[in-house]
């Protein structure tokens, strides 16, 4: 039989396929694949934190069970459960020269040991500034295109700004920089002319609860090739922001919020009207938190006719804009985030499900349960999809099952990835891990019934889903239900929330989707998801 | 415009021109050679195996161009198969290095990395030895450089 892998490039994809744990074992196959593959073991290092906070530490034990040698991201959990293991200082010399994206956010000394033969920098991700990273910049001018620096949200929360003075003569000479993105930096530009420089050269700019001080009031040369840019609760005078966008007429992406959401909306229009407009490009657009009323969203849907993907969760985007939308970008809108909009009714999501064939995501506070009678959504490609049902307890009565409605109207939704089914409609338990009270019992009547009996079993369709988010959903699933989603859902990733309201039985339960669900991991909200996601 | 090519066993295909260069291979073939009638000799695919990646062109004719670079983030790459590939890719052993084999030769990155991808999947999880088998490979290493190898490499479990 021929053997596709005796290839370069064929062995290369192989292992650009391949889970760390594989490539791992990979290498002990033959002489010319561990020639082949040990390089790209090197390709992506992480240089771990120091240490874990406890609230992080505790979420790290309950999840424990989830930890596998098959996810390399996993790896960063292990620092806080074993000891760690390091390459033998020859290892270093001979493969560090590999790494290609390195990720810095503690281990000083294994940093001091690697970082002489780090030549080939492409991505450099840190929370660290100090003097040791000037040398490791210095030799990778030539390579590296993109450039991270962000403060540890895990070591110091909330943490003030980190002023970097001297950053920019290194990110002037990266010829080859593309992306640069700043959390929490304070630049200076002294000589008034490098910010320019620097963005003559980039494809992305992210400057998030960033300052840029002594920057021109002026630049003379549009940026050409800046295609997205991200200024989120940057320190820019609003005013020069504007000034910021007219010099970049090729954008694409845009993202746009400020800390107390204000935004000057009528400057932005006549940006969007004048001839520096990006509207012939512009695609993407985030205003979520702005205070941007609905009938100025009515005139930026109108001035950017190539809409695809609009973000606007807490803002006022109401009645006005959802027409507005629906009468100029529904065939080709992606994803909708309208979560967290006090005017964004059921009416809304409901025009919006009916009206718009191509999305992918979506995003809102509330759909009706009535209104999925007679699965009239029209966008039946939806991968992602988080909404709250209400008026459960007004589905016409008798049926069987119960919620089918509801449930046949999502099974439509055969490529949906990510299903979160927001919050019940009433307020959660003070304790979620207490049990159901008596007196909350005749409220369920108005939560959605997530049992096969109820029509659950309808969502044998949803073959791709990967991550399901229960949280407040008050679920009392039987074992039947669980062996279930065992058989149909072998692909679920993510469970968030409690599937039984008793802590014992609610901890069995995940012990067996856990066992019969290879790689799910289950967290009780999204509290812990989020610190879990934040050491990754 | 339609265009011929032929295989390994002079079997000729009649595919279209958009078809066709979702190789790009064929595609700066065509664009050396311009305009003409001659059918294009694909020598090292066989009839079985070009018919196979013929209907993958085909049905992927309309996907957009991929652009891929080492700086992908592997943590946003998907190792997940869609279906329809999944099941054009339920063929034996044989079959599906054949197809990588030709998709490498012809340059069709998205064929590749599917076929890369389910070899991937069904290595997953096993030992040296039962993936030397999967590849009819001989173990070069004496049983000492073997554990020394994963003695070497353990910190890469952990980061």
């Amino acid at each position: 039989m021929t053997n596709p892998f005796r290839h370069l490039a064929t062995i290369n994809c192989l292992a650009r396929n391949l889970d760390r744990a594989t490539l791992l074992i990979c290498l002990r196959v033959c002489r010319a694949w561990y020639r082949v593959l040990e390089p790209l073991l090197w390709h992506d290092f992480w240089l771990l934190r120091n240490h874990i906070p406890t609230d992080y530490l505790i979420v790290l034990q309950r999840n424990r069970h989830s930890i596998t040698h098959n996810d390399v991201r996993q790896g960063l959990f292990k620092q806080a459960l074993i000891q760690r293991r390091y390459p033998s200082p020859a290892s270093i010399e001979k493969n560090a020269q590999h790494i290609r994206r390195l990720f810095y956010y503690g281990e000083e000394h294994l940093f001091q040991q690697l970082a002489p033969f780090c030549t080939q920098l492409r991505y450099l991700e840190t929370a660290r500034y100090g003097p040791e990273m000037k040398p490791l910049l210095l030799q990778n001018l030539d390579t590296l295109q993109t450039f991270i620096c962000k403060t540890d949200p895990v070591k110091v929360p909330g943490a003030e700004p980190v002023f970097m003075e001297w950053i920019w003569k290194y990110l002037v000479e990266m010829k080859d920089l593309r992306v640069l993105e700043l959390d929490s930096i304070i630049l200076s530009d002294y000589e008034g002319s490098k910010f320019g420089i620097v963005c003559r050269k980039l494809t992305r700019l992210s400057l998030v609860d960033s300052k840029l001080i002594e920057r021109p009031k002026s630049e003379t040369e549009d940026f050409m090739t800046l295609k997205s840019l991200v200024l989120d609760q940057s320190y820019i005078p609003k005013l020069e922001q504007l000034e910021l966008f007219q010099l970049c007429p090729a954008m694409e992406s845009l993202t746009w919020r400020s800390r107390t959401g204000a935004l000057p909306i009528a400057n932005f229009l006549a940006y969007l009207s004048s001839d520096k407009s990006p509207a012939a490009h512009l695609a993407k657009l985030d205003l979520s938190t702005s205070k941007i009323l609905d009938e100025d969203f009515v005139q930026i849907i109108q001035l950017l006719p190539q809409l695809t993907h609009l973000q606007a969760a807490k803002t006022l985007f109401g009645s006005a804009s959802t027409q507005a939308l629906l009468q100029g970008q529904a065939h080709q809108m992606q994803l909708i985030n309208l979560l967290d909009c006090p005017d964004v009714t059921k009416v809304e999501t409901q025009a919006l499900l009916q009206g718009c064939p191509s999305l992918k995501v979506f995003y809102a506070p509330v759909v009706s349960a009535v209104g999925m009678l007679g699965n009239r959504w029209v966008c039946t490609d939806l991968e992602e999809l988080d909404v709250s049902i209400a008026e459960i307890d007004q589905l016409p009565a008798p049926s069987f099952p119960r919620h089918r409605a509801v449930y046949s109207q999502l099974s439509m939704l055969v490529h949906l990835r990510v299903l979160r089914l927001g919050d019940s409609g009433f307020a959660p338990m003070p304790d979620p891990r207490a049990p159901v009270s008596t007196s909350l019992a005749p409220q369920l009547k108005y939560v959605l019934d997530m049992r096969l009996d109820s029509g659950l079993g309808l969502l044998s369709t949803l073959t791709q889903l990967r991550e399901l988010d229960l949280e407040n959903m008050h679920a009392a699933m039987e074992f039947g239900t669980l062996q279930w989603m065992a058989q149909n859902w072998r692909g679920l990733r993510l469970l968030v929330g409690c599937v039984h309201p008793l802590e014992q039985q609610r901890k069995l339960s995940n012990d067996f989707l856990r066992e019969f669900i290879p790689g799910l991991k289950t967290f009780f909200n999204r509290k812990e998801l989020q610190m879990w996601n934040q050491l990754q | 415009m339609p265009v011929t090519l032929t295989s390994l066993d002079d079997v000729k295909f009649t595919v279209d021109k958009e078809v066709a260069e979702r190789s790009i291979l064929i595609k700066n073939m065509i664009e050396d050679v311009g305009e003409s009638d001659s059918p294009i000799p694909l020598p090292n695919v066989s009839s079985a195996v070009l018919k196979k990646v013929i209907e993958y062109c085909e049905h992927h004719r309309n996907d957009p161009v991929q652009v891929q670079d080492e700086t992908d983030d592997p943590r946003k790459r998907s190792n997940d198969i869609e279906e329809w590939d999944m099941k054009f890719m339920t063929v034996d052993q044989e079959m599906l290095f054949e197809i990588i084999l030709a998709a490498n030769y012809l340059d069709i990155k998205p064929l590749l990395d599917v076929g890369c991808k389910t070899v991937a999947n069904i290595i997953k999880g096993k030992t040296p030895e039962e993936i030397r088998k999967v590849f009819n490979i001989v173990n070069d290493f004496t049983p000492e450089e073997e554990a020394q190898i994963k003695k070497e490499n353990e910190w890469a479990e952990d980061r």
